[in-house]
């Protein structure tokens, strides 16, 4: 099987920050597995993903989708691009004060007419499709409800949404379940990895608790100060890789 | 320049002002008298003449109006150069252009600029409306802008992260985080405009004023307290509707 993804060297530097966030980074990402990226707060977790979808510009090297260098690519295909990509955020990022239908049609913005869809217009199968999704996951009660009056575990449940009506080949989560609490987590990352599995999905997921990154993933990818430190199937992580990746700084 | 010299300061000049007596006015009986015919005499400002309340209402429905159609005409303007004057939505040097117009506007008073469209289209509610359209343009552009510059990034981002146009940006996430408070300082502007609205007949430009200046003019002052309980009840009912609307706003 051939990697449809592949992150060739990127690095990151920000602005006024003398460490790089990531550094020299490398991985192919096949089609339907599950990684799961672990490493302490500040190892370069967020800027990866974000880098992936360009919501962070590398500072230098390539990613290439589909053979294609993300680089060499106009706004119009970029944003193409994207829209093959789920994104998933730590704090949901839903846009509240509309309704949660809204908010998962809100996936299909790259893939329709801007004209349409600033006018509100969707097509009854985008809407349905909506729906189907949101019952799916178990949201059926609350499709009309404004976004913000739901809860934490439900909003992460409506952006899930939101990337899976994208229909992309892969989903980044970052840190997905970081702000809810243990059960809701569990039941949430239950749900992602079986609805992805089920749709063929590739998954990118940070997550720095490793029970939780063991049991989800297929392949595990260690980030230590912005450089990749352990990169192999879950079952063969050990005590000693992740003590590798989470050794205090000398 | 310290807190310590400021202080001294402001010492200097309460002495100062402690030791002049120039611009008291030397009290006589006189003056008292008057007063008191202005304000409870047969006709003073405490024995309203409601005869004239078709007038009056004639005049407070005009300054409704001017104080409306200003406000709407400053609402659609300043939603506009709002956003182009916030500096994340707009580039740098449009938005500092914008800005300093804006404040040059907003320096000028609405009575100044009634004088001055007076001259332009002619004495009457037309002045009116666009000395207020034109100075609430300024202030309710500034505001707009900071609402524009305080919206939350993330939920921009999730709009981004799935292909979307910055036409969609700003129909998905920057409306709907910008519209609440929008639409309060717009109320709230109103509020203001209704006041002033009552003041600009005074120099011409239609509505209230006219009648009242003629009132005070003819030193009529049992004309000038049913003007004044008008323009009261106007400017408190606007206020209470307004305020109610506002606060089940955000």
């Amino acid at each position: 099987m051939k990697p449809f993804l592949k992150i060739e060297n990127i690095s990151k530097k920000y602005p006024n920050s003398k460490k790089h966030a990531l550094f020299d980074f490398d991985l192919n990402i096949f089609p339907g597995e599950i990684i799961a990226v672990v490493g302490k707060s500040g190892s370069g977790k967020s800027t990866f993903l974000r880098c992936v979808n360009g919501l962070t510009k590398t500072s230098s090297g390539n990613i290439y989708f589909k053979e294609k260098n993300t680089k060499s690519m106009s706004s119009k295909e970029y944003r193409k691009y994207r829209t093959n990509i789920g994104f998933i955020f730590q704090n949901y990022n839903l846009q509240n004060r509309i309704s949660v239908l809204d908010n998962v049609l809100t996936g299909l913005l790259g893939q329709r007419n801007p004209l349409m869809t600033t006018f509100g217009l969707w097509s009854k199968q985008d809407k349905e499709k909506g729906k189907s999704i949101l019952v799916e996951m178990g949201l059926g009660q609350h499709v009309n409800k404004r976004a913000d009056q739901l809860s934490g575990g439900e909003k992460q449940r409506v952006s899930i949404a939101r990337a899976l009506i994208q229909n992309p080949k892969i989903i980044l989560a970052d840190e997905p379940v970081a702000s809810l609490d243990p059960p809701t987590a569990k039941k949430i990352l239950d749900d992602l990895k079986a609805k992805c599995k089920k749709r063929k999905i590739a998954v990118v997921i940070n997550l720095h608790d490793v029970e939780m990154a063991l049991r989800y993933s297929d392949r595990i990818v260690g980030l230590r100060n912005g450089e990749k430190v352990w990169d192999s199937p879950s079952s063969e992580a050990t005590e000693e890789s992740f003590k590798q990746i989470y050794q205090k700084d000398e | 320049m310290n807190n310590k010299k400021i202080f001294l300061l402001l010492f200097i000049f309460i002495l100062i002002g402690l030791t002049t007596n120039e611009y008291l006015p030397e009290t006589n009986n006189k003056g008292q008298e008057i007063f008191t015919k202005i304000l409870s005499g047969e006709n003073g400002l405490f024995n309203p003449d409601f005869s004239i309340y078709q007038n009056v209402a004639k005049g407070l429905l005009e300054s409704f109006q001017i104080a409306l159609i200003g406000t709407v005409f400053a609402g659609f303007f300043s939603l506009i150069l709002g956003i182009l004057a916030a500096e994340n939505t707009s580039p740098k040097p449009v938005s500092g252009f914008i800005k300093f117009t804006l404040n040059a506007i907003r320096t000028i008073p609405e009575i100044l600029l009634a004088i001055i469209f007076i001259v332009g289209v002619g004495p009457g509610a037309f002045a009116g409306i666009l000395a207020l359209g034109f100075h609430s343009t300024g202030t309710l552009s500034k505001l707009t802008a900071e609402v524009t510059e305080s919206i939350n990034k993330g939920p921009i981002e999730a709009v981004l992260a799935v292909g979307g146009s910055q036409i969609s940006v700003f129909r998905y996430s920057a409306l709907p985080q910008i519209m609440p408070e929008f639409v309060s300082i717009l109320l709230y502007r109103f509020e203001i405009n209704i006041r002033a609205a009552s003041v600009l007949g005074m120099v011409g430009a239609g509505g209230i004023g006219k009648t009242l200046f003629f009132a005070l003019m003819a030193r009529n002052w049992s004309h000038v307290g049913t003007i004044l309980i008008g323009i009261i009840i106007v400017v408190t009912l606007v206020d209470y509707i307004s305020g109610r609307i506002r606060s089940n706003l955000v």
